[in-house]
């Protein structure tokens, strides 16, 4: 059985462009599109890796990394975290709250494929 | 004989008068180094000895034994302490530029001309007899030598004093120094004081090995001489010894050659041993003297005279006449500084008062006051000459005038509370010394001065007192009856006089000036330098960089004094008190202490000279103006706190639109990298996908596309929005229907959307005023609201309605739509820059209502969210007419 | 300009030694008043005091009184730039 990826996002074009790439990979792609339930969401659906927005409506991608990581059950969850705000104190604040990895919008798709091999180690 | 003794002392007096005359050229020709000699100075102290020491000391040792010693052993005293008060008196005397004694006084307690007269009274009172006695002292030693009575003794006296007026005339007013140095009258007496010195030592060892043979006789003649025992009376012989160490810095004549005539600190330094040596060789001789008179001359002779009767009896013709001019210098001189003194006391504290008030409206030449002054000073000698002979004439210079020595002596001490008061605490004042010196004064004249005049008071005064009121005799005062009456006087009206000059002190307040006075006074050594120690230019200046320091504050005085070393062009830290910069310094410190205070204390420190009378009432002035001066402060303290206020808040606005800042940057980034990483992502998959469907191709195609435009967009939107924040704009104003531009703008929304479903109701008065403004930022502004209605509205059948009215010399256009508005929350920033309502996602970046408000700023009107209706409901509000901020 | 600053060391032993010299100044007038009050307390007894003694004693005591003050004034005279408040501050500083 293939591995699940949760992507949570909020702009449609990066959700398709991402359910393609990782579709096309192998991988079997849920999506979710903002923050408010997206704690519940992940426990119901227990993915692999969870690919997490920053910028989200409702919650941001760092409370919900916070969260996640305070519950025991998600605590050593891979996390993939994905944001346009590319600013280096982003990057500490995600490291520090736990992330399994960080990247910063725009990326290519070849480095997201490499991340998430990586990251469920194939 | 008397004709040879008249022809001596005229060719003394001549060359008297003569070196006088040589010292003040040699003075003027600037070659007076040497007349300002240590020596010269000591030699000035002996006026000390007066005529009536000369001759009375011996006749009071043949009286009461070694008791006349004690008025040579306080002055030395004096003199062997005079680190204590001598220092300090002469620093205070050419700091303050004084004058005299009762010119002290004066200063100290804050230039008090009352003071300055009840002093000089006092002087005048005390110093009068005194003269008087050296006059009797000369007819005395005439009739020495004549007994028949072909000069009378009023005649002699007359004529003496006559001499003693035109030489202090001549030397002592001929010019008008500022310190009162007389370099002739000083010389004069300096003379004098090496002759009467010489004189008494040359009888003095003539009679100890001429008459009696020798050192070892001499003591066994005492031992067998009437006063052999020792027997004083304990309470005089320390009364005494205080009395003439006060009167000896009290005589006004003692405190114009130890204080004004000073010319050099350093030269109290050989004083201070060689006056007491001076003093002790003239009574080293005195009780041998007397012993040799009561052995050899006959009972009955009178011992004052014992000095010149003794070689005149011996046949030593020479001798006495030596000795006779050695008494002559003795009186003269005494005469001579005392009526000086006293003249200058005269006209500087009653005369130029006076004339200064009667003169008050009327215009003053220069060098008129000048002439004034030396008119008053001759006019004083001349009286205060007259003074003495008359009471001389009326007391019949009898046996009375001989005990007047030590009442004068304790009439002149009564300053000294006042003066030792003065320079040594800060708290003695005004009040506190006048009343001390009245007091001491008036108990002088009740217990000493008119018992001393002999029939004043009836017995039975003395006996029981005025009116029977037994302790208030004059001398058993408060029933002290077992003190000698001289040692009665002194006790009750120095501590009385003390007393009440310390109570008067502590309960009344002094005046600015007198505090000001008695801060310089007392605390004289801070701020006046020795005048030897302090040679040079660099000195001169390390005592303003001191003052500096003091007043501006060590870092900043620095600052000053190196930034002139610079300029100067010089090097160390030490600049030359050059005139520029000491008027650079004089404003420095006037903004810390006042204009006057500063001119005063740079002059202090520059010139040596002292604040004068117009300095000090400029400070009295800046003292009436602390009041206003403070208002002021306070004024600028609330200034400052409300500028602290300004600042803290601008401060705070800056830390907020640095985060704003950054807030901003990072939305910016966000907006542009989320469209990027579509284009990017997809772009890869294209270029990647080889088994993408026709469809799939196209459709992310598409997406890249749209993307692509939001991308355009959002750039145009922030160089937009860029543009109107910085005022860069260019306004393209024109004027059109308000009408016309609604529809435009409703065109250009439907033109982008032709499926558009909403409904657009228009309410446009046709009598509305045209617009004069940008018509096409209004209607961007138009079109953006029209857009928002129709991508917020969420209404089944979504309904826009726009309405204008005229509101003054502004149209309002309100847009309200019938969805479900925006929530309260949201509302204060709907107008900021990347602000978002809900979770909607439109693709818009969230400027739009900021350039709206930015557009509408710049049209000078005003786009507000309208509450209180149902859907969302905006009004822009724009002058009719445009008008350039 | 001369220098101002002189070497510290040198200076405060003689500025000691001059300010002891004031020290000595300031005692002896009260030395003085002590030791010519005291013939006032010879011959409690009841014999008499000689005077030529007592002369001889008060010269006496003059005379030292004026050689330790010419000896003590002679010090001074060289230190006396150091004396005053304000010329010492300076060398302080």
């Amino acid at each position: 059985m293939a591995k699940t990826v949760l992507l949570i996002e909020d702009e449609v074009n990066i959700i398709e462009a991402l359910s393609f790439i990782l579709s096309r990979d192998g991988w079997d792609v849920v999506t979710h599109s903002n923050g408010h339930d997206a704690n519940e969401v992940i426990t119901r659906r227990e993915p692999d890796l969870v690919v997490l927005d920053v910028m989200l409506p409702g919650k941001s991608g760092f409370d919900i990394l916070r969260d996640l990581r305070r519950d025991p059950r998600h605590q050593n969850r891979p996390v993939l975290m994905l944001t346009a705000r590319g600013q280096s104190k982003d990057r500490d604040m995600a490291e520090q709250l736990g992330v399994s990895k960080f990247m910063t919008k725009p990326f290519s798709n070849t480095e997201v494929l490499d991340a998430v091999n990586e990251l469920l180690s194939r | 004989m008397l004709n040879v003794l008249i022809g001596v002392c005229l060719a003394y007096v001549i060359s008297l008068f003569a070196v006088a005359f040589w010292a003040e050229r040699a003075s003027m020709r600037g070659r007076a180094n040497w007349l300002r000699s240590p020596m010269i100075y000591t030699l000035s102290l002996s006026i000390y000895c007066t005529g009536w020491t000369f001759y009375g000391a011996v006749g009071y040792a043949a009286r009461s034994g070694l008791e006349f010693v004690t008025i040579y052993l306080g002055p030395s005293l004096v003199m062997l302490g005079w680190w204590w008060i001598l220092r300090k008196l002469v620093r205070i005397g050419r700091a303050q530029r004084i004058t005299s004694i009762a010119d002290l006084i004066s200063s100290r307690f804050g230039k008090s001309n009352g003071l300055g007269v009840l002093v000089t009274i006092l002087a005048i009172v005390g110093t009068t007899p005194y003269i008087a006695l050296q006059l009797q002292s000369v007819t005395l030693s005439l009739g020495a030598f004549e007994n028949s009575d072909t000069l009378s003794d009023n005649t002699a006296a007359l004529w003496v004093g006559a001499g003693l007026a035109l030489f202090s005339i001549v030397f002592g007013t001929r010019n008008l120094d500022v310190n009162e140095r007389h370099h002739g009258v000083v010389m004069a007496i300096a003379v004098e004081a090496v002759v009467k010195l010489c004189a008494l030592v040359a009888v003095g060892v003539f009679v100890v090995w001429g008459v009696l043979g020798g050192i070892g006789p001499v003591l066994s003649e005492i031992d067998a001489s009437k006063v052999a025992t020792w027997d004083v009376n304990g309470n005089r012989w320390i009364a005494l010894t205080f009395l003439s160490g006060a009167a000896f810095l009290c005589l006004p004549r003692m405190f114009q050659v130890l204080v004004v005539e000073n010319a050099d600190e350093g030269h109290l330094h050989t004083a201070s041993w060689a006056f007491p040596t001076y003093l002790m060789l003239m009574s080293l001789f005195v009780i041998p003297i007397a012993v040799a008179g009561l052995k050899i001359l006959p009972i009955g002779s009178n011992p004052d005279l014992f000095v010149l009767s003794l070689p005149l009896s011996l046949e030593q013709d020479a001798l006495a006449m030596f000795a006779f001019i050695g008494g002559f210098s003795s009186a003269t001189s005494m005469v001579i500084v005392a009526s000086l003194a006293l003249a200058t006391m005269v006209s500087n504290h009653i005369v130029m008062p006076i004339w200064i008030k009667w003169s008050e409206h009327r215009v003053r030449e220069f060098g008129d006051v000048r002439r004034i002054i030396l008119i008053s000073r001759r006019f004083a000698i001349l009286f205060i000459i007259l003074l003495g002979y008359i009471y001389y004439w009326i007391s019949g210079g009898g046996a009375a005038l001989a005990a007047i020595g030590l009442v004068s002596f304790a009439g002149v001490t009564q300053v000294l509370p006042a003066m030792l008061g003065g320079i040594f605490w800060r708290g003695a004042n005004r009040i506190g010394a006048t009343a001390g010196l009245l007091v001491g004064f008036s108990i002088w004249l009740y217990t000493l001065f008119l018992p001393s005049l002999g029939n004043v008071y009836s017995a039975a005064f003395l006996a029981e007192g005025p009116w029977g009121i037994w302790w208030l005799r004059p001398q058993a005062l408060f029933g002290v009856t077992e003190l000698d009456p001289l040692v009665h006087a002194l006790f009750w009206s120095m501590s009385l006089n003390a007393l009440t000059f310390l109570v008067g002190s502590l309960i009344s307040f002094p005046t600015p000036i007198e505090r000001l006075q008695g801060a310089q006074i007392v605390n004289v050594y801070d701020h006046s330098p020795t005048q030897r120690g302090w040679s040079g230019r660099a000195a001169q200046s390390e005592d303003l960089m001191i003052m500096a320091q003091r007043i501006l504050g060590v870092k900043q005085a620095r600052a000053l004094f190196q930034a002139e070393v610079q300029n100067q062009g010089g090097q160390g830290y030490l600049p030359d008190p050059t005139p520029e910069f000491l008027r650079t310094l004089e404003r420095e410190l006037a903004g810390s202490v006042g204009a006057a205070t500063a001119h005063a204390m740079i002059g202090q420190t520059v010139g040596g000279t002292s604040v004068s009378v117009q300095d000090l009432m400029a400070v009295a002035d800046e003292a009436a103006q602390i009041m206003e001066y403070s208002n002021r402060l306070e004024e600028q303290s609330r200034e400052l706190t409300r500028t602290a206020q300004e600042l803290q808040s601008a401060n705070e606005k800056l830390t907020q639109i640095s985060i704003q800042k950054d807030a901003f940057l990072s939305q910016v980034s966000h907006e542009l990298r989320t469209p990027m990483t579509s284009i990017l992502s997809f772009a890869q998959i294209l270029r990647d996908g080889a088994s993408l469907k026709g469809q799939e191709q196209s459709r992310y195609a598409s997406i890249i596309h749209d993307e692509s435009v939001r991308l355009t967009r959002l750039l145009d939107d922030l160089l937009d929005l860029s543009v109107l924040e910085n005022g860069q704009v260019n306004l393209n104003i024109a004027t059109g229907r308000v009408q016309d531009l609604i529809d435009r703008s409703i065109a250009t929304v439907i033109a982008g959307d032709a499926a558009m479903q909403m409904q657009i109701d228009c309410k446009i008065p046709v009598d509305l005023h045209s617009l004069t403004t940008d018509l096409d930022r209004l209607g961007q502004v138009f079109i953006n609201l029209i857009s928002n209605a129709k991508k917020y509205c969420d209404a089944a059948s979504p309904k826009l309605q726009i309405s204008a009215h005229q509101s003054g010399s502004d149209v309002i256009i309100d847009f309200v739509d019938n969805g479900i508005g925006i929530p309260a929350q949201d509302r204060d920033f709907i107008f900021e820059k990347f602000a978002r309502v809900g979770e909607q996602k439109t693709g818009g970046a969230g400027l739009g209502l900021a350039i709206c408000k930015e557009i509408i700023a710049r049209l000078g009107g005003e786009i507000t969210y309208l509450s209180g209706h149902r859907g969302a409901a905006f009004r822009v509000q724009v002058p009719v007419n445009f008008h350039a901020a | 300009m001369k220098p101002v600053t002189e070497p510290k060391l040198f200076v405060e032993p003689r500025n000691y030694r001059a300010r002891r010299m004031v020290d000595g100044l300031r005692v002896l007038p009260m030395a003085g008043v002590f030791l010519i009050a005291m013939p006032l307390f010879w011959g409690g007894s009841g014999d008499s005091v000689k005077s030529s003694a007592v002369m001889l004693f008060l010269f006496g005591v003059w005379i030292v009184l004026i050689l330790l003050n010419f000896l003590m004034t002679r010090r001074i005279g060289k230190e006396r730039d150091w004396l005053d408040p304000i010329n010492s501050e300076t060398s302080v500083d």
